[in-house]
């Protein structure tokens, strides 16, 4: 392997974006300073004529592709730092090599990432400067100032990659090791921080703050980027994103896993892959937490956004989201059963697969079952009605909640099955340990099903509501409790390796369907996200008077998501395939 | 002889040892759902409401 100098190694991409977003940000600004006797005009009003055309593009389409492109190239480039920080740091503490040949292989994965999502970045700026001068004027007015911070953060960010990862094998011992630590922390301290910057300039246009109701600026720049969603939008993007890296580390695995041609090999990727999993699903659990942060304060800065969100026509999207969370987790659930295999004691757990997938079923089939069916007027009468007799009631929230929170205990039993795979207490109270936890499962799976049913459809509202949260904190409750009560019958019990490789190739395949789950559910919600805004750029200070100034049909929206998620994913397959092959090159050059 | 009294032992022993496995699971039950009530009391009125729906 060539080492080189960090600074000679960045490509033009890693500093000519931050530069140009600098330029842009600082003439644009200037422009509209100049504009108004008090420094800050009201939003512009605007009409069709406003807004540059060019023959056969759609302006919106132009941009929506390209944010969309970025925002999951960014999303992965920012989670891959954070677990390799996480590795890296578990194998100094255990002085367990495979921990950093694993950070490390994660690294090198994302960082031809790195390059391609600076010049998508790049594209989304450009398509955004053209197509809609006014709102990034209107933009840069207000948040000028926050684009040093963004190209402070880029200049950081570039700086410690290339050292974190060009450092790697000569700051691998004592106190340089200790130095390459930090630096990585640098770099997810600076790349979280980019983040945060560019996550006000989209939470401000869904929930403006620091501006009148015409639109003028008060001058508190502070103001405008603490708007109601930043911080929930911040938390939620932070743990997405580790759940996100997470899964297409796990499918870089795979791939790499049914290519494998040794043992060896298969027994690396097999681990690389378990831990990839491992973090996507860690990550995914309290996401559902964050987003119900996320969708309060929707709900809480205007009651009418939140109502369009979920229960207008963006409802359906809700339902797809439902089919692929739900796939995702029968991915999950299957990659943990075919583990069964990797140790001793696995085999006597597979009786209890069945019911977990029974369980795990059910679950998924209410969780997507639509409250209001789409019926021609015959369907209609035949049923009795616009909603089902029977299934009709599935459709409320009470029941996807309890649903979803079945779902969880169902996956964790599997989990702490799998564990058992190679582990086997020997603590006297074995017995009574295995009944306290099947006593545990059973008061929870009760009390779970109680305040669904009752106070779901026997209560108002605000109780429906309410009830949600007790839910979760069994749930939670369950999973800590068990955890304690496993450990400390783990105590002097036997406990063999897990025989990394011995899987199914078929399992592999799970990894690769939770990362495709992972990115077309970011491309429809994302979506959602930014559409429920409807024909505002800044919700209700300044208008989209353009001809694409409508919501577009939920099949439009499905199409354009679907073809951006076959794009990235052609791009990643060749991202795993450049990776590989430099790796091969590496190994010839060590070896 | 000997052998038949041991394994008597041995089935009356495992009986015994499923009678209190059993009651441990439902004694486990009834603890962790009284628990689980309490939650449910505390959380509701943590959100200004009552445990107990009165129309």
């Amino acid at each position: 392997m060539t080492h080189r100098g960090p600074l000679r190694c960045l490509p033009p991409t890693r500093w000519l974006v931050p530069v140009l977003a600098l330029l842009a940000s600082a003439a644009l600004a200037q422009d509209v300073l100049a504009a108004g006797p008090s420094g800050y005009a009201p939003a512009p009003v605007l009409s069709p004529g406003d807004y540059p055309a060019i023959r056969g593009l759609s302006p919106r389409l132009a941009v929506w592709f390209a944010a969309q492109m970025h925002v999951w190239f960014a999303a992965f480039v920012l989670a891959v730092p954070i677990f390799a920080v996480i590795l890296e740091f578990v194998g100094v503490v255990k002085k367990d090599a495979r921990y950093d040949r694993v950070a490390y292989e994660f690294l090198r994965v994302s960082i031809t990432a790195f390059s391609l999502t600076a010049v998508t970045g790049g594209i989304l700026l450009a398509a955004l400067i053209v197509f809609y001068p006014d709102l990034m004027k209107y933009l840069a007015s207000i948040f000028g100032p926050t684009a040093l911070f963004y190209a402070l953060f880029f200049f950081f960010e570039t700086a410690a990659l290339y050292t974190y990862y060009y450092g790697w094998k000569r700051m691998a011992e004592g106190r340089l090791k200790l130095l390459h630590l930090a630096v990585g922390i640098g770099l997810n301290l600076s790349g979280t921080g980019l983040m945060f910057v560019a996550n006000a300039w989209v939470t401000f246009m869904m929930t403006p703050a620091g501006v009148d109701a015409a639109g003028a600026f008060g001058g508190n720049v502070w103001e405008a980027v603490n708007n109601h969603l930043w911080s929930p939008m911040n938390l939620h993007r932070f743990v997405a994103n580790i759940a996100y890296g997470g899964s297409i580390a796990g499918a870089y695995a795979a791939y790499r896993f049914l290519g494998a041609s040794s043992e060896e090999g298969r027994a690396h990727y097999d681990w690389m892959g378990y831990t990839a999993s491992l973090i996507a699903i860690g990550a995914l659990l309290p996401l559902p937490f964050a987003g119900y942060w996320l969708t309060a304060e929707i709900y809480s800065f205007s009651q009418q956004m939140g109502i369009t969100l979920m229960g207008g026509v963006f409802a359906w999207l809700f339902i797809v989201q439902a089919v692929i969370i739900g796939a995702l987790f029968l991915a999950a659930n299957y990659y943990l059963w075919c583990g069964f295999g990797r140790g001793g004691y696995g085999a006597g757990y597979l009786k209890y697969v069945k019911y977990i997938a029974v369980v795990v079923a059910a679950s998924f089939l209410v969780w997507f079952t639509p409250h209001t069916l789409i019926l021609t007027p015959s369907e209609a009468r035949a049923i009795g009605g616009q909603y089902h007799p029977y299934l009709g009631p599935l459709g409320l929230m009470p029941a996807k909640n309890t649903a979803v929170n079945m779902m969880l205990l169902f996956t964790f039993l599997s989990f702490l099955l799998y564990r058992r795979a190679h582990r086997r207490p020997v603590v006297p109270w074995v017995k009574y340990g295995n009944a306290l936890q099947a006593g545990l499962f059973t008061a929870a799976v009760a009390n779970i099903s109680f305040l669904g049913v009752y106070y779901g459809y026997f209560t108002n509202t605000v109780y429906k509501v309410a009830s949600s949260v007790p839910q979760v904190a069994t749930t939670l409750f369950v999973i800590v409790a068990c955890l304690v009560i496993e450990w400390l019958m783990a105590r002097g019990g036997r406990s063999e390796d897990f025989k990394w490789g011995r899987m199914p190739e078929r399992s592999q395949y799970a990894l690769i369907l939770i990362a495709v789950s992972f990115t077309w559910l970011m491309g429809l919600m994302g979506f959602v996200r930014s559409a429920i805004r409807q024909h505002w750029h800044v919700y209700s200070v300044m208008k989209d008077a353009s001809a694409e100034a409508f919501t577009p049909s939920i099949a439009y929206a499905a199409k354009v998501v679907s073809a951006g998620t076959v794009v990235f994913l052609a791009i990643i397959v060749f991202i795993f395939w450049l990776g590989g092959m430099g790796q091969e090159k590496e190994a010839g050059g060590d070896g | 002889m000997a052998l038949e009294a041991g394994s008597v032992a041995m089935q009356e022993q495992n009986s015994a040892l499923r009678m209190k496995t059993t009651l441990a699971f439902i004694a486990s039950v009834l603890g962790f759902g009284a628990l689980f009530l309490v939650l449910d009391l505390l959380l509701f009125n943590a959100q200004g409401l009552s445990f107990v729906f009165k129309g």
